[in-house]
């Protein structure tokens, strides 16, 4: 495919790509400083402009994905935001007002958020990917990088974690 | 889904099991084959059930479709815009001068010599070049020299 092809079939697709990457980094990014929109926003410009380096061997979707995991984890290197993450207000977890949520089921839900964002980024970012994202282990293995084998030992630390976290919390298991 | 062999597994193997299990990828009897192995683990067999108890992640960020955001989607197209004409002429400016600057610099060079020898006043006038760069001092050698001549026959 020419350059131009690509760069139109590119545009064509932001409007498709864009919802479900803003969903998975707003849930990455639950209780940091750096916000969902700006780096969306940063990583499609910054995809678009490094097109030529897409070769297709993995998809789309994933290769965008990994430049806005890049470009978030620059982000929390330049504000040393894992330090600060305890003293990130409450209310960055509150839900929008969903009529279907009945007052319990709001209250759990904010704190599951509030229990993966204290996962550390290694963790997290694998328990996005996998469990809200929806994401397979081959396609997380395309944007990290990491083998299937060690990303399956990471997921299983990353639950054992976030189970000792809901405990902290007094979530009730189900 | 991923086979059993008959050979018990090791720790890790174990762990990567229970994620199976935790993910929905293991059958009946591949889970009843992961518990029997746990026996062997108690400390696993803890994690096994407190990892198979957690509750369901998918649903607590909502649907995807209430991410959308085509205010936000027009203002990325609209920056690609920009940055393809600002790209544009930092082609033309920067990428083809740099590439041409040679040429360019030669094909100047060139005119300004042809329009010089095309000019029949510049080329047969009074002042040839050398004349209007340098201007011409006559020599005060022979003066110093008859000053000097005088003074010895004085």
């Amino acid at each position: 495919m020419d350059s131009h092809k690509k760069e139109e079939e590119f545009k064509r697709n932001i409007g498709k790509l864009y919802p479900r990457l803003h969903r998975a980094m707003t849930a990455y990014l639950a209780g940091t400083s750096v916000e969902a929109d700006d780096l969306l926003q940063e990583t499609f410009l910054k995809a678009y402009s490094s097109l030529n380096s897409f070769k297709g061997n993995s998809g789309l979707y994933t290769w965008i994905y990994s430049i806005a995991r890049n470009l978030a984890i620059d982000e929390f290197r330049k504000q040393k935001h894992e330090k600060l993450r305890s003293n990130t207000p409450v209310e960055e977890f509150q839900l929008p007002a969903r009529p279907e949520l009945e007052e319990n089921n709001r209250e759990e839900m904010i704190l599951l958020r509030k229990a993966i964002a204290r996962l550390p980024e290694l963790l997290r970012s694998v328990v996005v990917m996998k469990t809200i994202d929806g994401m397979s282990y081959p396609e997380i293995s395309e944007v990290t990088g990491i083998n299937e084998q060690t990303l399956k030992n990471r997921m299983f630390r990353a639950r054992k974690e976030l189970a000792g976290i809901l405990k902290q919390m007094g979530v009730n298991e189900t | 889904m991923t086979s059993y062999n008959h050979n018990p597994m090791n720790r890790e193997e174990l762990e990567i099991k229970i994620n199976d299990a935790a993910d929905g990828h293991l059958n009946q009897a591949e889970l009843n084959r992961l518990e029997m192995e746990l026996h062997a683990h108690p400390d696993l067999m803890e994690d096994y059930h407190t990892i198979m108890s957690l509750p369901d992640l998918s649903g607590i960020y909502g649907r995807t479709e209430s991410y959308r955001n085509d205010i936000t989607v027009h203002q990325i197209l609209k920056k690609i815009e920009n940055e393809e004409s600002y790209s544009s002429f930092d082609v033309l400016s920067v990428t083809w001068f740099k590439k041409y600057a040679l040429a360019a610099s030669l094909m100047i060079l060139g005119l300004t010599s042809a329009f010089y020898y095309s000019q029949p006043d510049l080329m047969n006038g009074d002042l040839p070049l050398e004349e209007l760069l340098y201007s011409f001092d006559e020599p005060g050698g022979d003066d110093y020299v008859y000053y000097l001549n005088e003074w010895i026959d004085d």
